[in-house]
């Protein structure tokens, strides 16, 4: 895959495009079985750390810490590979020994507190803001989760939306108090 | 910046001021006179710590959503066979007995897939079924949220049990369990309440929903298949479809099963023609 294509992905796979998470699984799948499997887990831990993998890798696309020397599917290798890693750890075993297949990649990722308190947050609690959120007008819910989730510009978001940025400044703020009104009448 | 906080609107404009903050673009000055203001004001400080919960969630549920999609990915793979056609050659290059004599791996092999045939008959009641039952559920079963919400806000009016005299309503006691997942905690309360109050149609359908949840698929589809004919059309239309999931799951009646799922497929007020499509080509 060339830079240009790469490129491509790396803007699909930002914007949660269902196509693209196939065809990259289907491109990393096969090396991450192989390393997971070599270093004491399952296919199930495989699919699993998968799974964990995509999400650290596209909150760090979104927050610029990939810095494109590499190329994504090996930054998304390092990524399962330092999750995996940490579990062992966590779990008391030995580290695995260095695989011969997948070299050390001397890139750094983040995975921060936020990324593993993600799913500590109680479900219910979540339920709530997600039907609550459910509830606003379209616009709202866009530009919210572009500015909170996705992590958006506003000049970026005004350009999606068709809007100026001024008009998306106050919006958002709009769209707070009317999500803070429902929630807190939910709690009443 | 300074009149920003300051101003009768404040209100309007703090989201922008605490973004900024968070996301620190404010100069030096600006940082050193809203955390002057932090320091300060109570009412401030609330509106900034309430903002910063607030906006943690959105991103928060942004993430438990993109889970949800990866797991669909990962599900849709599952159905197109895409896991089993990797894992012989993947494993290959890994089998320790690659430097040993080939009548030795011709042996090891043998008992490996005398030791894996055993292994897999013994589990095949159990983790496979629940790993069937796990990987259905994500995909096909979808949590009735806006329902509970809406059965419970009716309850508060009219419950069972009488608010003046500061008892719970045990419906909406069993629905706050149902809504986290809690099956075994819900179970009890919604089978004595089944057994009280017989024509209640809303305490079957959750019932039926927790037997399914727990893998109970006959009690399930004895509960739900009552349901199909019910007046209230939500109540039909969502309880032959999770009928017909159960059914598929536990590979029972797969004629009538086929029945149920083309009815949904062509009544178009159906909320579940596109997943009764997906069911149907799994009950074939």
């Amino acid at each position: 895959m060339d830079k240009k294509d790469e490129n491509e992905l790396l803007i699909k796979l930002c914007n949660e495009d269902e196509t693209a998470f196939t065809s990259f699984y289907k491109m990393t799948y096969p090396m991450v079985l192989t390393y997971i499997i070599r270093n004491k887990g399952t296919q199930e831990d495989a699919m699993d750390f998968m799974q964990e993998a995509f999400i650290v890798l596209i909150k760090n696309l979104r927050e610029n810490n990939f810095r494109k020397e590499a190329k994504l599917s090996s930054y998304f290798l390092a990524i399962v590979k330092f999750l995996w890693l940490d579990h062992l750890r966590k779990l008391g075993q030995k580290s695995p020994s260095k695989s011969a297949d997948i070299e050390d990649i001397p890139i750094t990722f983040l995975i921060d507190d936020d990324m593993t308190s993600y799913k500590e947050e109680r479900e219910e609690i979540l339920d709530l803001l997600e039907n609550a959120m459910n509830k606003l007008e379209k616009v709202c819910q866009q530009l919210l989760m572009k500015f909170y989730y996705e992590k958006k510009q506003l000049i970026v978001i005004a350009d999606e939306l068709g809007y100026t940025q001024n008009f998306v400044k106050i919006k958002k703020g709009r769209c707070l108090d009317s999500l803070n009104q429902l929630l807190k009448a939910k709690n009443k | 910046m300074g009149n920003e906080f300051e101003g009768p609107e404040s209100n309007n404009l703090s989201h922008i001021i605490f973004d900024d903050y968070l996301a620190q673009n404010l100069s030096n000055e600006e940082v050193i006179l809203f955390e002057n203001k932090l320091n300060t004001d109570v009412d401030f400080k609330n509106a900034y710590t309430e903002h910063v919960l607030i906006t943690n969630r959105i991103n928060k549920l942004g993430y438990n959503q993109l889970k949800r999609k990866l797991k669909n990915v990962q599900n849709e793979l599952k159905l197109e066979g895409y896991f089993e056609s990797l894992q012989p050659s993947t494993y290959k290059r890994i089998n320790p007995l690659d430097k040993t004599p080939r009548f030795l791996n011709i042996i090891a092999l043998a008992a490996s897939i005398l030791i894996f045939v055993v292994v897999i008959s013994f589990l095949f009641k159990g983790q496979n079924r629940y790993s069937t039952h796990k990987d259905m559920m994500t995909k096909f079963y979808k949590h009735p949220i806006e329902k509970i919400e809406t059965t419970i806000t009716a309850l508060e009016t009219y419950g069972f049990a009488d608010p003046a005299k500061g008892r719970k309503d045990s419906l909406i006691m069993a629905l706050n369990f149902f809504r986290k997942y809690e099956w075994e905690k819900a179970l009890p309360i919604l089978t004595e309440l089944a057994q009280n109050y017989p024509n209640e149609f809303q305490v079957k359908y959750f019932l039926g929903l927790v037997y399914l949840n727990s893998s109970d698929y006959n009690q399930s589809i004895k509960i739900l298949e009552a349901l199909t004919t019910n007046e209230d059309y939500e109540i039909k239309d969502n309880s032959r479809y999770y009928l017909a999931l159960s059914r598929t799951i536990s590979r029972s009646n797969k004629q009538d099963t086929d029945r149920i799922l083309n009815e949904i497929v062509t009544d178009t007020n159906s909320a579940w023609v596109e997943q009764a499509k997906e069911l149907r080509k799994l009950n074939r």
